[in-house]
C-alpha cells in the first residue's frame, strides 16, 4: 500500500521530481563523452547547470567539483589499475568518506577514458565505496520514502550505466547492495529488474558475436561478411590477398562472400550486360563499422517477369506432376524448372559481397581479378562499372582518390574525429 | 476367370443384400455395370472364356478403372474384392510341379559355391518371365512372382535375379520384335544376364541424370558417357546386358523443354563400358554392387528401348516391375524373420514363463503376421490385376505394395531386436543379417519417403483431374454460394462418414464390419483429399507432410482391401486355417480404420493444430545452426 502511494507521489508530483533532479543532476543527462564534450554540454545548457551548481554543488564538469579534486581527469596513466588505485585511495583517505557520491559520479563519467566501462569489477569497487549499514532503512516509512535518496539515486545511476554498456551484474553485487541499502532499497529493485531482463536480452541476437569481439579489422570484416551471407546457408567466405595480382597497387586483404547459387547466376549472366560494384555500405559489428561493397547487376527483368507474369492459377488442380526415381518432387512455381533465388531481388541481382582492407577502387579491382582467376573467366569480358554511393559524399571521392588511404573501419567513439581528419588530409 | 466359384459363393451368401439395392458403380470401361443381374450374365459367359484361353493370357479382359487411384475420388470397384485367380486350376498344378525342383534346390542348398550360376541357369531361373516363343517359361506376373518365391529367401541372390527379370519385363513390354529376337533367347537361358543401371551417386543439380547420351546426326548413332552406381553385377566372365537410363536432349528443341531421358540397352562387351569399384554395402553382401562407367560408348539406334526421349514415360513400366519384384524379396525376408521370432519365443523360457505366453510378445507376433498377410495379399492382387486385365493401371497399387511392405518389414526387423535382446546384433546372427538386408532393401533404389510422395502425388494427380470443378467452386465460395451451402448441409462427417458403397456385398458376411471399415476409410481419404485441394489448391504438391499422410492412408486402405478380399476367398473355398485368415483380415481392417481416422484427423486439423507448424519453424533454426542448436543444459548465463 504505502509503496504504491509513494510511487504515485513520485509520478504525480512535479515538485518531488524536481527535487530529485536537482539533487542528482547527472541522473537525466548521462553522458559518456569526454570531459571537453561535457563542458560543451554544460555551456550549451547553462541554466540547469548553474542551478545544480548552486543547489547540490556538483556538476558533470570536473572543474566545478567544489570540495574534492577530480583525480580521474588528472591521471596520467589511464589503466584499470590506476583507476582501482584511485578508488582505494579515496576509501582510505578518511573514515567519513566525504563526498563519496560526487566521487562515484566522477568515477562513472571517466570510465571510458580508462577503458573499464565493460568491467564488472570496477563497478563493484565503486559500490564498495558506499558505507555499509548506514543507509539501511529502519522502519517502513524510511523504506518507502527513499531513505538517503541522493545515495540511492547515485547507485541507481551506476546500475543504469552498467545496463547501457551491457554489463551484467552478478550475485555478489546483490549482496553488496543488500549490505548498503537493505532489501527495501531502490537500487536493489533496479538490480532485480536488471537481473530479470538482461539475461533474456543477452543472447537474443541471431548473429552472436564472439566475446570479446576481436580487435583485428580483418577478423571483424570476416564476421561482417559472414553475417550478411547468412541469407544463403551455402555461402562461402574467402579471404584473398591482393598481392596475388601483379599490378595491384594496394597490398591488403579482401574478404569475399559468395554462394554456389550466386556463382551459378554469375556464370549465366549475359556478357552484354554490365556488372556494378556498389558501395560502400555500412554494417556495424558491435561498435565498429565495416564498409562493404556488392557486385551486382540490374535485375533480370525478363526472368522476373516470367515468374510474375505466369499467372499461377492456384485453383487448377488438374496439372499435378509426379516425380520419378527419387528426384525432388515438383514445386508449384518450379514447373518450368525455374526458381527465384534469394539473390535475385527486384532491384538487382547480387553476385557477391566483399570488404577490403582499404576500400579503394584498386582493391576492388583486385577483387574482380581474383574472382576472375577463380573460375569466373567471364568477368574479364563483362564490363564492370564502379558505382560509389555514400551518405558522406566526401567518402566516395576519397575512395576514388589515391590508393594510400586510411583503413575503412573506425571506432564509433571517435568516428567524428576520424571523418574530420580524413577530409582534412584530402588534397 | 475371376467370376468362378468364389464369387459364386460370395454372391449366394449375399443374396439378401443384392436384392436390397442395385448400387451402380461409376465406371466407364467395364460393360459389367455391376448390377447383380449384369454380373450374373457375365459370369455365365466367363467359364467358356476360361476354357478357351491358355495361360499365356492372350485374352485379357478390358482394363478397368484404376482401383486405388479411384479411392482418392471416393469411388470403389467392388468387383475387385473378388481375389483374382489368374492361374487356372490345371496350370496351377503344372506350375507346382515345375517349381518343385526349384524349391528343393533352395531348401537343401546352404553353401553356395562356384557352381551356383550353372545351377541357376539349369533351373531356368533366368527365363521365368521370358515368353514361351523365346525359349523362356512364359510365366505371367503372378506365376513368375510365385516362382521367384523359392529363391527369395536368399535376398542377395534374389536381388540379382530380380534385376534381370525387370529388364526382361521391360523388353517384353517395350521392345521391338527385332530386339526381342536378339536379346530374349540368350536372356532366357542365362547366357546373358541383364541388369538395370538407373541410379547415380551424385545426380547433377538441375538435370535428371549425369549420364548423358548425345545423338550424332551424321552417323545416326548415340554416344553414351557418364557413370552409374549401385549396379548389381553378375559373376565375372558372364556377359551382361545393362539397361541404362541416360539424359538426352531432343534435337531442335533447346533448353529445359527438350530435355528428356532415354533407355538404352548396353552390352557389357561393348567398347567403353567399364565396371568400376565394388560397393561395400551394408546388407545383401553376396550381391556384388558396382559402379559402371561409360566412356563414349557408341550405341546404334536399335539399342534404344522404347522411343527416344520418352524415358520418363517408359520408366513407369520399369518402376512397376521393380516394385513388385522387390516386394517379393521383402515378403520372403519378413516371413523368415517371423519364423525366427516365433521359434525363439517358443523355445525360450524366462523365469519359468515361456516368452510366447507374454502378452506383449503375442501382440508383436500377431502384428507381424497381419503385416505379412497384407503384403502378400497386396502383391498377388496387384499382379493379378496386371495379368487379368489388358493394360490395367496398377501404378499406384505396385507402389503401395512396395511402400507398405518395406515399411512393415522395417518395423518387424527392428521389433525383433527388442525381443531377441543384444545377441540379435552379434555378427553372423540370422537376425543381424536380416536387419542388414532389410536396411538395404529399404534404402536401395527408391527410398520410402520418395515412394510415399509418389503415391500421394499420383493419387492427387488422378483426383485433381476429376475433382477440379468442385475444387474451383469450393475455393471461390462467394461465386458459388450454392455449392458451399450444399457442402454445409451435407451430413457426412469425418467421424461418421456416410457411405453407400455396400462393399459388404462382395465379401463373406463375417467380414461385414471389416468392409465397413474399408468403406469409411475410403470416404475419409476422399474427404481429406477434397479438403487438401480446397485448402491449398495446386500448392498441395508442396505440402509434403500432408502428402505423406495421404500416402499412408492410401496404403493402409489398399492393405485392408487386399486382405479382406483374400480372406473372404480363402474362407469361401475353405482353405486351411481360413478362419484365422478371417481374423487376420478383421484385425488389419480394425487397425487400419483407426490409423486412417488418426491420419485424416491430422489432415483436417491443419498445420497449426497438428504440430506441423512447430516442426517447420524449428527446422529453419536447425538449418541455420547447422544441426543441434541448444546449448548444454548446465550452461550459465551470468
Amino acid at each position: 500500500m504505502i509503496r504504491k502511494l509513494h510511487c504515485l507521489l513520485r509520478l504525480h508530483s512535479p515538485v518531488n521530481r524536481t527535487v530529485y533532479r536537482q539533487r542528482a543532476p547527472t541522473l537525466f543527462s548521462r553522458s559518456y563523452a569526454t570531459t571537453d564534450d561535457a563542458n560543451r554540454n554544460a555551456n550549451a545548457d547553462p541554466k540547469s547547470n548553474n542551478k545544480s551548481n548552486k543547489r547540490a554543488g556538483t556538476t558533470s564538469s570536473s572543474k566545478s567539483l567544489p570540495a574534492i579534486r577530480n583525480p580521474f581527469a588528472a591521471a596520467q596513466d589511464k589503466t584499470k589499475n590506476t583507476y582501482l588505485t584511485m578508488v582505494e585511495i579515496f576509501e582510505e583517505r578518511d573514515v567519513h568518506r566525504r563526498n563519496h557520491v560526487e566521487f562515484i559520479y566522477a568515477a562513472l563519467k571517466h570510465m571510458p577514458d580508462f577503458n573499464v566501462e565493460h568491467d564488472l569489477e570496477v563497478y563493484k569497487a565503486l559500490i564498495n565505496v558506499m558505507p555499509k549499514g548506514k543507509f539501511i532503512p529502519t522502519n517502513l516509512f524510511q523504506a518507502e520514502f527513499m531513505h538517503y535518496p541522493k545515495q540511492q539515486q547515485c547507485i541507481i545511476d551506476l546500475l543504469e550505466q552498467m545496463e547501457d554498456y551491457g554489463v551484467m551484474p552478478d550475485y555478489e553485487m546483490e549482496a553488496m547492495l543488500l549490505n548498503v541499502f537493505g532489501n527495501k532499497g531502490h537500487p536493489l529493485r533496479k538490480y532485480w529488474r536488471m537481473m530479470y531482463w538482461m539475461p533474456k536480452f543477452k543472447n537474443l541476437s541471431p548473429w552472436p558475436l564472439p566475446d570479446p569481439v576481436p580487435d583485428d579489422t580483418l577478423e571483424i570484416a570476416k564476421l561482417a561478411v559472414e553475417r550478411m551471407c547468412t541469407v544463403d546457408l551455402r555461402s562461402k567466405i574467402d579471404v584473398f590477398e591482393t598481392r596475388e595480382i601483379k599490378d595491384s597497387l594496394d597490398d591488403t586483404w579482401i574478404v569475399s562472400g559468395m554462394s554456389p547459387e550466386q556463382s551459378k547466376l554469375l556464370r549465366e549472366h549475359s556478357r552484354q550486360k554490365a556488372l556494378y560494384i556498389e558501395g560502400p555500405f555500412n554494417i556495424w559489428i558491435r561498435n565498429r563499422r565495416i564498409n562493404y561493397f556488392t557486385l551486382r547487376a540490374d535485375a533480370d527483368a525478363q526472368f522476373l517477369a516470367q515468374l510474375d507474369e505466369r499467372q499461377v492459377d492456384d485453383d487448377d488442380v488438374t496439372q499435378i506432376g509426379v516425380p520419378f526415381f527419387g528426384r525432388a518432387p515438383p514445386r508449384r512455381h518450379n514447373q518450368l524448372g525455374k526458381l527465384r533465388s534469394v539473390h535475385q531481388q527486384d532491384d538487382g541481382t547480387i553476385f557477391a559481397i566483399c570488404a577490403t582492407g582499404t576500400s579503394t577502387k584498386d582493391s576492388l579491382l583486385s577483387w574482380i581479378r581474383l574472382l576472375e582467376a577463380r573460375g569466373y573467366a567471364s568477368l574479364g569480358e563483362i564490363p564492370v562499372l564502379f558505382r560509389f554511393t555514400s551518405s558522406v559524399p566526401a567518402k566516395a571521392e576519397e575512395i576514388e582518390g589515391p590508393a594510400n588511404m586510411p583503413a575503412q573501419t573506425s571506432d564509433t567513439a571517435s568516428s567524428h574525429r576520424e571523418e574530420h581528419t580524413e577530409t582534412g588530409s584530402r588534397p | 476367370m475371376r467370376y468362378n466359384l468364389i464369387s459364386r459363393a460370395v454372391r449366394l451368401l449375399n443374396q439378401s443384400h443384392n436384392q436390397r439395392g442395385n448400387y451402380l458403380l461409376k465406371r466407364v470401361a467395364s460393360s459389367s455395370s455391376s448390377s447383380s443381374s449384369g454380373s450374373l450374365n457375365q459370369r455365365d459367359e466367363q467359364p467358356q472364356a476360361t476354357e478357351a484361353t491358355t495361360e499365356a493370357s492372350q485374352s485379357e479382359l478390358p482394363a478397368r478403372e484404376p482401383l486405388v487411384k479411384n479411392f482418392f475420388v471416393g469411388i470403389t470397384d467392388k468387383e475387385l474384392l473378388g481375389y483374382p485367380e489368374v492361374i487356372a486350376r490345371e496350370e496351377m498344378s503344372q506350375l507346382k510341379t515345375a517349381l518343385l525342383p526349384l524349391n528343393n534346390y533352395f531348401a537343401e542348398q546352404q553353401s553356395q559355391s562356384q557352381s551356383q550360376l550353372e545351377s541357376l541357369t539349369q533351373l531356368g531361373l533366368y527365363g521365368l518371365n521370358v515368353p514361351l516363343e523365346y525359349d523362356g517359361k512364359g510365366y505371367n506376373w503372378s506365376a513368375s512372382l510365385m516362382a521367384s518365391e523359392s529363391e527369395a529367401g536368399h535376398t542377395s541372390l534374389a536381388l540379382g535375379l530380380q534385376s534381370h527379370r525387370i529388364v526382361v519385363d521391360m523388353l517384353r513390354e517395350l521392345g521391338s520384335e527385332e530386339q526381342k529376337q536378339r536379346y530374349l533367347p540368350s536372356l532366357a537361358t542365362g547366357q546373358v544376364i541383364a541388369t538395370d543401371a538407373i541410379f547415380e551417386y551424385t545426380p547433377p543439380e538441375d538435370d535428371f541424370f549425369g549420364t548423358q547420351a548425345i545423338y550424332d546426326t551424321v552417323t545416326g548413332s548415340w554416344t553414351l558417357s557418364g557413370e552409374k552406381a549401385f549396379v548389381v553385377t553378375a559373376p565375372v566372365g558372364t556377359r551382361q546386358l545393362f539397361l541404362v537410363l541416360a539424359q538426352t536432349q531432343q534435337l531442335n528443341v533447346p533448353g529445359n523443354i527438350g530435355m528428356g531421358s532415354t533407355f538404352f540397352l548396353v552390352d557389357s562387351q561393348q567398347q567403353g563400358v567399364k565396371l568400376g569399384e565394388l560397393h561395400a554395402t551394408f546388407g545383401c553382401r553376396e550381391a556384388p554392387m558396382r559402379r559402371l562407367h561409360f566412356d563414349k560408348v557408341q550405341l546404334r539406334q536399335d539399342q534404344i528401348l522404347g522411343s527416344a526421349h520418352e524415358g520418363n514415360r517408359h520408366a513407369e513400366h520399369l518402376v512397376r516391375s521393380s516394385r513388385l519384384r522387390t516386394t517379393q524379396s521383402g515378403i520372403a525376408l519378413a516371413k523368415r524373420l517371423l519364423q525366427q521370432l516365433t521359434a525363439f519365443s517358443v523355445d525360450t523360457t524366462q523365469c519359468g514363463v515361456q516368452i510366447k505366453d507374454l502378452e506383449l510378445t503375442r501382440a508383436n507376433l500377431s502384428q507381424a503376421m497381419c503385416s505379412i498377410y497384407a503384403m502378400e495379399s497386396m502383391l498377388y492382387l496387384s499382379a493379378g490385376l496386371l495379368d487379368e486385365f489388358l493394360g490395367q493401371d496398377v501404378t499406384l497399387e505396385s507402389a503401395i505394395t512396395k511402400y507398405y511392405t518395406l515399411q512393415q518389414l522395417h518395423a518387424i526387423a527392428t521389433q525383433s531386436l527388442g525381443l531377441l535382446g543384444p545377441r540379435s546384433l552379434h555378427q553372423g546372427e540370422p537376425a543381424e543379417m536380416a536387419l542388414r538386408d532389410t536396411a538395404q532393401l529399404c534404402t536401395q533404389g527408391e527410398s520410402l519417403s520418395t515412394l510415399s510422395m509418389f503415391i500421394a502425388l499420383t493419387g492427387l494427380q488422378h483426383a485433381g483431374q476429376r475433382m477440379n470443378e468442385g475444387v474451383r467452386k469450393s475455393r471461390n465460395p462467394l461465386f458459388h454460394p450454392g455449392h458451399i451451402f450444399g457442402k454445409f448441409m451435407g451430413r457426412s462427417s469425418l467421424e461418421s462418414p456416410k457411405t453407400g458403397m455396400l462393399l459388404a456385398e462382395n465379401v463373406h458376411p463375417t467380414l461385414e464390419p471389416a468392409a465397413q471399415c474399408i468403406e469409411h476409410s475410403i470416404a475419409r481419404l476422399h474427404m481429406a483429399v477434397d479438403l487438401m485441394f480446397t485448402r491449398h489448391g495446386n500448392a498441395v504438391v508442396e505440402r509434403q507432410i500432408e502428402l505423406q499422410r495421404v500416402a499412408n492412408i492410401a496404403s493402409i486402405i489398399y492393405a485392408m482391401w487386399a486382405s479382406a478380399a483374400r480372406a473372404s476367398r480363402s474362407y469361401c473355398i475353405g482353405l486351411p486355417l481360413a478362419d484365422h485368415e478371417l481374423l487376420t483380415a478383421s484385425a488389419i481392417c480394425t487397425q487400419g480404420r483407426d490409423d486412417v481416422l488418426r491420419l485424416a484427423t491430422d489432415v483436417f486439423n491443419g498445420n497449426y493444430v497438428n504440430n506441423d507448424n512447430n516442426l517447420l519453424r524449428l527446422s529453419t533454426q536447425v538449418a541455420k545452426s547447422k544441426g543441434y542448436f541448444a546449448v548444454h543444459p548446465l550452461t550459465f548465463n551470468f
